[in-house]
């Protein structure tokens, strides 16, 4: 789960919590009147709703408990799951047929399966050639169609970044004329490190 | 170390619901057919309830320690962090490109003609980013590098539109202009603007030595 959706769940734990127990106090020092303060927590009227219940009482109760279930082990789930839940890019086919599925003018045939990881390292090999990047780690999402990109590069600090820029942007071109995918979403974290460049005296 | 506690304490929750439902749900059938709580010894619990009042002490109590437990959670949520990634403008092709001159143009040597007639050929947008904590630690190295300093701490806070460094040293009060030059230097090459740049230079307290190491 995202930061900004952990922020907002504990926030509401945080609303509900509060409300909770500004009403508790409210009770307690008789704000809601002396009869509220010397209620009991359940009280008698809310114990003969239940027995009139009956059977209604019970399934209401279990519904209760189903929903806290599904909503527990689906955060609990959430909380687990990589790259934000978003799904990695998966193995594709490459095949020779146009879009209309008529074979091309050559008569080239047949498919080629296309390897997620293998795209994933190979970009990542050609991003750690670049000068003075000293490592990269590249995830893709989505389908060949709607493909996102990120990577994180471990970037000397003496290096320059405007030719960093530069560099990646063909790197992604290479990608494009190997696999014929484009991103259509590029992110990109640079984590500056010491350079270990020998420096030239 | 926020995020972390906050997804820990996300999984922790989650578990805990799925726990309580599937007792409840367990308690609920079991009693349905006729049988004693099993599982908790929930008639303890409800007869407890039903004879305590509200404004008895113990409710009084677990009503004061949720509204304080609420109210703390809500600050520690509320409250401003810096964020974990800072964006890097001012580069090629991104897509966050402030108008205008950038004063703080990130470092262009090495890119040749070559390079970037590829890349005028793309069009879409990168996204560049700068993992704050690197930024952090690179701008205390350079300092304690290229300055009288000795030892550095910096907080960097970074938005879209401004730049907020505040570097705490242990150098000597002459120094202090050194270091801010060489702050800003520094930032302005990553992309700060900088008349959108604020560098504080102050002396670094012996908390913030034994933090900075």
């Amino acid at each position: 789960m995202s930061d900004r959706a952990n922020r907002v769940l504990w926030t509401l734990v945080a609303l509900v919590l509060v409300i909770g127990g500004g009403g508790g106090l409210a009770f307690s020092f008789g704000a809601l009147g002396p009869s509220a303060a010397h209620a009991d927590v359940i009280t008698s009227h809310l114990v003969r709703q239940w027995h009139r219940g009956g059977t209604i009482s019970f399934a209401v109760a279990s519904a209760i408990g189903l929903v806290l279930v599904v909503a527990g082990l689906s955060l609990a789930a959430a909380e687990l799951a990589r790259d934000t839940g978003r799904s990695r890019l998966e193995d594709f086919t490459v095949t020779g047929r146009s879009a209309a599925g008529t074979p091309p003018a050559d008569g080239a045939r047949g498919f080629t399966l296309v390897r997620a990881s293998c795209l994933g390292r190979a970009l990542e090999t050609d991003l750690a050639r670049i000068d003075g990047v000293q490592g990269a780690l590249v995830r893709l999402f989505g389908k060949p169609g709607r493909l996102d990109l990120r990577a994180r590069l471990d970037v000397a600090d003496d290096a320059s970044l405007s030719s960093l820029a530069t560099l990646a942007r063909a790197c992604l071109d290479r990608l494009e004329a190997t696999s014929g995918l484009r991103p259509r979403a590029v992110d990109m974290t640079v984590t500056l490190v010491a350079s270990n460049r020998p420096r030239v005296g | 170390m926020v995020r972390t506690l906050n997804r820990l304490l996300g999984l922790a929750l989650g578990l805990a619901l799925a726990g309580a439902g599937g007792i409840a749900v367990a308690e609920v059938i079991l009693a349905a057919v006729g049988h004693p709580f099993v599982l908790v010894p929930a008639s303890r619990y409800l007869h407890a309830l039903r004879t305590t009042q509200w404004s008895s002490r113990p409710a009084t109590v677990a009503s004061l320690v949720a509204a304080v437990l609420g109210l703390v959670l809500l600050a520690g949520e509320v409250w401003r962090r810096p964020p974990r990634r800072v964006p890097l403008t001012g580069l090629e092709g991104d897509g966050r490109r402030p108008d205008g001159p950038v004063s703080g143009e990130p470092d262009v040597a090495g890119a040749d003609s070559q390079q970037r007639a590829t890349s005028d050929a793309s069009t879409e947008d990168i996204d560049w980013w700068l993992l704050r904590r690197s930024v952090e630690t690179h701008l205390r190295r350079r300092l304690v590098a290229s300055t009288p300093a000795t030892r550095a701490r910096v907080r960097l806070m970074a938005g879209r539109r401004r730049w907020r460094a505040r570097v705490r040293v242990n150098a000597p009060a002459a120094a202090r202009g050194d270091v801010e030059r060489a702050a800003r230097e520094s930032l302005e090459r990553l992309g700060a603007r900088r008349d959108r740049l604020r560098v504080k230079v102050g002396k670094l307290r012996l908390r913030a030595v034994l933090r900075a190491g």
